[in-house]
């Protein structure tokens, strides 16, 4: 499988009041053709910052201060604005946590779904008409024609989200990012959207996607690689059930000791300290001042985000060592 | 009504009044919670869960009578506490608090940390100042915090410490029961166990009954003794946790447990799960017969006709469906 999205060393960094806050120190993270690749991580750790950069879709006081966005071969970072807006949407597209929001409230969903196809594809009102109505059915919406009379407000957020997916399928973008779409949703509801994502994946009218997500259980469910991020950086990428099984990096394993699970009943392992301020971040690796097999190394040096064993990466002095795991 | 139980419910109902028309006519209502009966026991902690808007938050603040009932009768230690007024009422918000689930907005923004622990203690009793001091800061402590806590604002704490403030506020004047509405849904998975394993330890030192509420699965069952599953207004199941698990006799039940994912890759449980169609309905509309009829996968004709009554089917097992024996054997 060829790689679609390559991201190296990305950093952005918002320009504060109380300082620079570092969102990005050096993401790294690949996407191969027909891959759903998971992007999980706690508040503040930089998942949607690095959707929205990949996206450039950064505005004031942030900015992208470095790095590579290759995306079919193309840095993206280096395109002109002209160009990357025929990335946007036709491309790449993106759905969001909140799609009731995310959706213009004055519109009715017929002016907003045509709008989209229209300015993606080169097709009439009337073309774009049916292929909007194709496009509501094909994400299980009973009666389309209705659904396009409609404005946001008259839409539950199940039904919101799947006429954003519509949208944001319409122009069969290469690549689909998908930032927490199901986390203001009901656990029913949630079931029903993983598993319309699913079929549209099977149907091939979603090819590859970036999903999301702070729930490890929607990212075991539908991701086949998963890339963990903390303070600003990816610490650990490797498939799903490497991950879950043999995780390398401290943190991705305190992560997972800390979810309660059906059934387990002791006392739940936490993570002592905070997350780390990304304006005056710890030396070293970030998550030294947290970390039970914290070394001199941790305090001083920025572990290396390195290849340990056949495409499982670890940012982790120690990741290699077998008796410090 | 048992000695062993803490609190007993029996029919209760909250409808709020649909108003329309030129004269503001009462219309129709919103049955929020809608005739259900359930006792809690001493020392236990007894989990509500159900999607949003199926009425469980409205419940809590009824049963603590923040809101008030339109119906039904709520027995707290044996006695009736929808009678209860002036002296009464303030004994009894003394013996029963809250938990919010949002902390960012449950904390006077204005006052400092030790204004806002102490307030309980400023209106339930007449300790000295330096007596609330000394209260105050061993509770701070209790809940993970320090003296150098006491003379901050909230905004200079982080979602998990605003609600250790707020569970020490709630745990101040050693209430017998506790209602944590979503505890944890606004802070992070590292927090969250924090926040779990602090109420489980507190829960251990102060003997008090929880009665907690939540969308999580997961959390209910690492939380709860007896669990109640609630579907728009109305309880479908109660059972002990470990029968809940075991043998759900709900197809709501059975479908919300499918529902959750697991962090387990290859668990094989998206090819089982239950994916069930369209959305909750409207409380202003709900359907004929059993509300969960225009979703449930089994339904028959009798289910839109006749309303099924929560029955106890086994020890402790409470279920409202007509067809659970069926769907039983059908495994």
């Amino acid at each position: 499988m060829e790689k679609l999205l390559d991201v190296r060393d990305l950093r952005t960094y918002f320009y504060t009041y109380r300082g620079v806050v570092k969102a990005l120190n050096g993401v790294y993270l690949t996407i191969k053709d027909g891959e759903v690749v998971g992007l999980v991580g706690e508040t503040g750790s930089g998942k949607s910052v690095t959707a929205r950069s990949i996206m450039r879709l950064i505005d004031p006081p942030g900015r992208i201060v470095g790095g590579n966005v290759f995306f079919e071969g193309r840095d993206l970072l280096k395109l002109s604005d002209r160009e990357m807006t025929k990335i946007r949407g036709r491309k790449i597209s993106m759905i969001f946590q909140e799609p009731i929001i995310a959706l213009n409230p004055v519109l009715t969903i017929r002016t907003q779904i045509i709008e989209t196809i229209m300015a993606n594809r080169d097709v009439s009102v009337n073309e774009a008409e049916e292929i909007a109505l194709e496009l509501l059915e094909a994400v299980g919406l009973p009666n389309p024609k209705m659904i396009m009379k409609r404005y946001p407000f008259e839409l539950s957020g199940g039904m919101a989200q799947r006429v954003f997916i519509a949208m944001a399928i319409s122009a069969n973008p290469r690549l689909l990012i998908a930032d927490e779409p199901t986390s203001s949703l009901d656990v029913t509801i949630q079931a029903q959207i993983l598993d319309l994502l699913n079929r549209l994946m099977e149907e091939g009218r979603i090819s590859s996607m970036l999903y999301i997500t702070h729930d490890l259980g929607v990212a075991a469910e539908l991701c086949h690689r998963i890339a963990v991020m903390y303070g600003g950086r990816v610490i650990e990428f490797a498939s799903t059930e490497e991950i879950f099984k043999e995780p390398l990096h401290p943190y991705t394993r305190s992560l997972l000791k800390a979810i309660p699970r059906l059934g387990y009943y002791d006392e739940l392992y936490t993570i002592p300290g905070r997350v780390p301020d990304l304006v005056n971040p710890p030396s070293g690796c970030m998550f030294h001042p947290r970390c039970p097999y914290m070394k001199d190394v941790c305090k001083k040096e920025i572990p290396e985000y390195v290849e340990i064993d056949n495409s499982h990466y670890v940012a982790c002095h120690f990741a290699g060592v077998k008796d410090v795991r | 009504m048992l000695d062993e139980d803490i609190l007993v419910v029996k029919d209760l109902k909250k409808y709020y009044p649909i108003r329309g028309g030129l004269l503001l006519r009462i219309v129709g209502y919103v049955k929020a919670v809608d005739g259900v009966s359930f006792n809690v026991k001493y020392r236990e902690t007894f989990g509500i869960v159900g999607e949003s808007g199926c009425g469980k938050t409205t419940l809590a603040r009824t049963i603590l009578r923040l809101i008030e009932p339109t119906g039904g009768e709520i027995y707290f230690e044996g006695e009736n506490i929808l009678s209860y007024k002036g002296e009464k009422l303030k004994d009894f918000r003394r013996k029963a608090q809250i938990v919010f689930q949002n902390p960012y907005m449950a904390l006077h923004p204005r006052k400092i940390v030790r204004d806002i622990v102490s307030e309980p203690l400023k209106i339930h009793t007449d300790l000295s100042k330096e007596d609330i001091y000394d209260r105050v800061l061993e509770m701070l402590e209790k809940v993970g915090l320090s003296e150098e806590h006491m003379f901050r604002y909230p905004h200079e704490f982080s979602g998990g410490q605003r609600q250790r403030i707020v569970i020490a506020r709630a745990l101040i004047l050693n209430p017998k029961l506790l209602v944590l509405d979503e505890p944890t849904a606004a802070l992070d998975v590292s927090v969250q166990a924090k926040i779990l394993n602090l109420l489980k330890s507190l829960q251990k030192e102060f003997k008090t009954t929880y009665l907690l509420i939540s969308h999580n699965l997961s959390i209910i069952d690492y939380m709860c003794d007896r669990i109640a599953v609630m579907y728009l207004g109305k309880f479908f199941e109660i059972a002990s946790k470990r029968d809940l698990f075991k043998r759900q006799l709900h197809p709501y039940t059975k479908a919300l447990i499918s529902a959750i994912p697991l962090p387990e890759p290859d668990s094989g449980r998206r090819e089982r799960r239950i994916i069930l169609r369209g959305e909750v309905p409207s409380p202003i509309n709900p359907p004929s017969g059993c509300y969960f009829s225009t979703r449930c996968p089994y339904a028959q004709p009798l289910c839109r006709e006749e309303e099924p009554r929560l029955e106890e089917v086994d020890e402790g097992h409470f279920v409202a469906c007509h067809y659970w024996r069926e769907l039983e054997d059908l495994g």
